[in-house]
């Protein structure tokens, strides 16, 4: 596990302003899955497009979940070249020996790895096996470099508590189509629910009482509505209950008290709703 | 929220078509400048495999129209909730021409029923 405990959130520039939330790191995503945060895979190459089970990294945050995870302190936003440019230039001669250091350490593991494995090759052969005459050349060609997917440098000089951390939060909050959406997040996170985008059953989210791979989903949440202006949609209401009904999960409207304060406005007020069964 | 036009296409429904015992409407007295009526009954048989016993039931007649929402809030519904003090209300959704759907509504998060 790395040094650094809060997950690092990369804020990439799509067609929205605000950035989309990702996640590189392999063991902050594990750690992500232990809170209760499944977010989506999206990793794949262009020339070899992937069917969605054999996705990898980046994981793909919803905006809501980002800034739920940085508000609750267990993660931090990091953007643009600046902070990667910024985090080279602390870089010091001796940090630089360092990793030097530790290339050749790799190498050498690999080296010995190697001659051993080929070494119980030869014998299993029958072939003798002088290592004078091994193949120095082939064997160099060999060893791998690893290219890490995220950086630790980034990591360690990232001021995690800034204002600029502030900033980020409020643009991406404010990037958002509905920011009720934000506190219906939160509301459903508080009563241990995972959440995921609910585009596929009509609503905004999915909830599942546990890590979706154990569980099948309850509830299909739809977008905010004002808890004192927004009438029932009863056209949604019939539609959004037959599929509900079809599928198993209640339709779930959430009303967030929008004029007031924040405090106000995280007392989410839920209804659900399901067909009765007759008429 | 009014919905005096059609509290009585509802009660005749559940009576008539759905065949439900000793339904009758009451008017909601906490409702502000609104005219709000909710029927009871008793269905004639469980609604749900989840429910443990036959249970009276609250109606909440709604109109549906194409263009126009309605005026039904979430804070009306927590309203009415907090009169009725029930589990569920029922919302009878009436249609243009006549028919009558009903959707179970409950207050906070709840499990689907089992089949």
């Amino acid at each position: 596990m790395n040094e650094h405990t809060k997950i690092a959130i990369s804020l990439v520039k799509g067609n929205s302003n605000s950035g989309t939330p990702l996640v590189f790191d392999i063991d902050d995503i594990k750690k992500l899955r232990n809170w209760g945060t499944a977010g989506i895979l999206t990793g794949t190459l262009p020339s070899a497009a992937q069917q969605n089970g054999f996705l990898s990294v980046p994981l793909r945050l919803m905006v809501e979940e980002a800034l739920w995870l940085v508000d609750s302190g267990m993660a931090f936003f990091f953007t643009g070249p600046e902070t990667v440019t910024a985090a080279a230039e602390t870089l010091t001669a001796r940090e630089m020996e360092h990793a030097l250091e530790r290339q050749e350490k790799s190498f050498a593991e690999q080296r010995l790895f190697k001659k051993q494995q080929h070494a119980e090759k030869m014998a299993s052969l029958g072939i003798p096996f002088d290592e004078e005459k091994a193949s120095f050349t082939l064997l160099e060609s060999s060893l791998f470099v690893e290219t890490p997917s995220v950086s630790e440098l980034v990591s360690a000089t990232i001021d995690q508590n800034s204002a600029r951390q502030e900033e980020l939060w409020i643009k991406l909050y404010n990037g958002l189509r509905n920011t009720g959406d934000y506190f219906v997040y939160k509301a459903l996170k508080q009563n241990h629910y995972f959440l995921s985008p609910g585009a596929r059953f009509g609503g905004r989210f999915i909830a599942y009482p546990g890590d979706p791979l154990r569980y099948h989903s309850h509830m299909t949440v739809q977008p905010a509505l004002d808890y004192n202006r927004d009438p029932l949609d009863l056209l949604q209401v019939v539609s959004g209950g037959r599929l509900g009904t079809g599928v198993k999960k209640l339709w779930v409207v959430a009303g967030v008290k929008m004029d007031d304060e924040k405090e106000a406005k995280e007392d989410v007020s839920f209804f659900s709703i399901e067909w009765a069964g007759f008429g | 929220m009014n919905n005096s036009l059609v509290f009585e296409l509802v009660t005749s429904n559940l009576t008539h078509q759905q065949l439900w015992d000793a339904v009758k409407a009451h008017k909601l007295s906490n409702s502000v400048n609104s005219d709000i009526w909710v029927v009871n009954g008793c269905p004639p048989h469980k609604l749900s495999n989840d429910d443990v016993e036959l249970t009276n039931e609250w109606i909440l007649p709604v109109e549906l129209q194409q263009y126009d929402r309605g005026s039904l809030t979430l804070e009306l519904a927590d309203q009415i909730f907090a009169e009725l003090r029930c589990r569920r209300i029922i919302l009878g959704i009436v249609n243009d021409d006549g028919t009558v759907v009903y959707y179970f509504m409950y207050k906070g998060l709840h499990k689907p029923k089992k089949n």
